[in-house]
């Protein structure tokens, strides 16, 4: 058994055994508001039903079909949709979106079916997908779980079956770790390659990279040409690619993680290299989030903290503290981070790591609702992710199998700037020698 | 000796919350925050003569001259 991909929809509408209405109409009875999965924080029926039968009448009018005819989307709720609000995971944002965001006019123009604004954590910033103001969305892997964060609602939705593709934000590894925690794939491309133009600001200005998360390498790269307004890739043109790891930062991830992932690498034969300042990538990045973060919404939430939980409270107030030039030189940080890179990729096409240290995390059901500080886990989940964003080079996470308990484990591959099709040819390579596959989640809605 | 907890519950998290009222105890959560993200670290690497980064960047390698292309 496995979810369909957006080339299974597109197999199903050409031989006419299902349409694009009825797949709407399906995804609405699932449900997708609560649920199981708790993926999406709004779906307007009227919306969704009309754009199905534009796409059924498009098809039933013999028109060639657009890259994504008929396939639904879900959407981030930092994305402006128009006639959908955009809350940025908190309780006092909300910002009605007249228009179409850029990226989202793309996949609208491609055929997409906007199915609705996922879920979220607060203001972007937890990895874990716990959102205390309401509203966790849940593992199908394992319902008492998260799903990782901050695109929490739209890994779920992905790895659910709910949705083929969701569009998520990445600050910091938002569209690769709940793909990782998931079993599916995710792409942050380079800075810039997919436009952001939408109202609701909360910071993340040098970091925000919009991207797809997918079944499938393949529906990774329609979706990035989609986003991006570039043309189609090919994914066959991967041979010779040189993969190295710097061993010291790859570390002492959890067992399963380090087992799945080195099995995933060996085959490769990867050659050793080494970031000299890898270590600065925490700082770096904490530094640059909070002061964006704290700067971004200090007239909202500044006369009354209440608006946030306790840990944001606790996160926004310290940011107060971080002096301008702390901030400068965490921006010299990552000139130095981006230049140790661009030595590496002189020597290697490919740069390869574990996507997280640990697999979803065992938390309590009060754990799943409230706050929740931890410093390892923390650390755990973005122990890799961070130098993508502060260097803004593409990154893609790619599940490769599960643990013993048969949670998913993914594996994180970098390349160089504009080099999403090193990446995506990789995948696909991995993807075809069964290496990068995670079965089908116990908990998931059949969208055919 | 390490000021900042590595696990917080929500109740602890609360509380802390609500204490940063008082002048004391958010210079406490401050500094403690500070050193959670080992802010010296930025203070222990040569940093001089690095351009500020932009997003827009697209970096040469550490040897060449200081200076990114655009």
């Amino acid at each position: 058994v496995t979810l369909p991909t957006v080339s299974d929809h597109h197999r199903a509408y050409t031989a006419a055994t299902h349409t694009p209405l009825e797949v709407a109409e399906r995804f609405l009875k699932s449900d997708p508001l609560n649920g199981p999965f708790c993926s999406f924080i709004e779906v307007d029926p009227d919306l969704v039903l009309a754009q199905a039968a534009e796409s059924t009448q498009w098809l039933r009018d013999g028109a060639a079909p657009r890259p994504l005819e008929g396939i639904l989307v879900g959407v981030k709720d930092f994305i402006d949709v128009a006639g959908y609000s955009s809350r940025g995971g908190t309780g006092f944002l909300s910002v009605a979106a007249e228009q179409d965001e850029v990226l989202v006019a793309r996949l609208k123009a491609a055929g997409a079916i906007v199915a609705g604004k996922q879920r979220t954590t607060e203001l972007g910033l937890s990895p874990v997908g716990v959102n205390p103001l309401g509203g966790t969305p849940r593992n199908p892997h394992d319902l008492s779980r998260p799903c990782g964060g901050s695109s929490s609602g739209a890994g779920a939705a992905v790895a659910a079956g709910l949705a083929p593709l969701s569009i998520g934000t990445d600050g910091g590894g938002s569209v690769r770790i709940p793909p990782a925690l998931c079993g599916v794939f995710g792409l942050k491309p380079t800075f810039g390659r997919v436009p952001r133009n939408g109202r609701m600001d909360v910071g993340w200005w040098t970091l925000d990279h919009p991207g797809p998360i997918a079944r499938c390498a393949e529906d990774l790269a329609t979706a990035f040409s989609v986003l991006s307004a570039s043309e189609p890739l090919d994914l066959g043109g991967d041979a010779g690619i040189r993969v190295g790891v710097d061993w010291r930062w790859w570390g002492v991830p959890d067992s399963s993680v380090d087992e799945a992932c080195r099995g995933a690498v060996e085959p490769l034969e990867p050659v050793p290299v080494e970031i000299e300042h890898i270590g600065l990538a925490d700082v770096a990045e904490r530094v640059s989030v909070v002061a964006e973060v704290a700067t971004a919404v200090w007239e909202q939430t500044g006369t009354d903290p209440s608006r946030l939980s306790p840990t944001l409270r606790l996160l926004l107030a310290a940011a107060h503290d971080i002096s301008a030039v702390e901030y400068l030189r965490a921006q010299q940080a990552r000139t130095l981070l981006a230049r140790e890179f661009a030595s590496v990729f002189a020597e290697v096409d490919v740069l390869v790591t574990p996507t997280t240290a640990c697999v979803a995390p065992a938390l309590t059901e009060r754990e799943m609702t409230e706050s929740l500080f931890d410093d390892e886990l923390l650390g755990k989940l973005t122990a890799y992710t961070f130098p993508a964003n502060l260097t803004g080079c593409p990154a893609l996470s790619v599940p490769v199998g599960t643990d013993p308990a048969g949670l998913p484990v993914g594996l994180q591959l970098m390349a160089p700037w504009d080099r999403e099709d090193v990446l995506l040819g990789l995948a696909a390579r991995l993807e075809r020698e069964g290496v990068a596959t995670c079965p089908p989640p116990t908990h998931r809605h059949d969208p055919l | 000796m390490a000021l900042a907890p590595t696990r917080m519950s929500h109740r602890a998290l609360e509380t802390s919350a609500r204490l940063l009222r008082l002048p004391g105890v958010r210079a406490l959560v401050r500094s403690s925050f500070l050193e959670y993200i080992h802010l010296r670290a930025l203070h222990e690497v040569q940093l001089q003569g690095l351009p500020v980064w932009r997003p827009e960047m697209r970096p040469s390698a550490p040897s060449d001259p200081p200076g990114d292309s655009p």
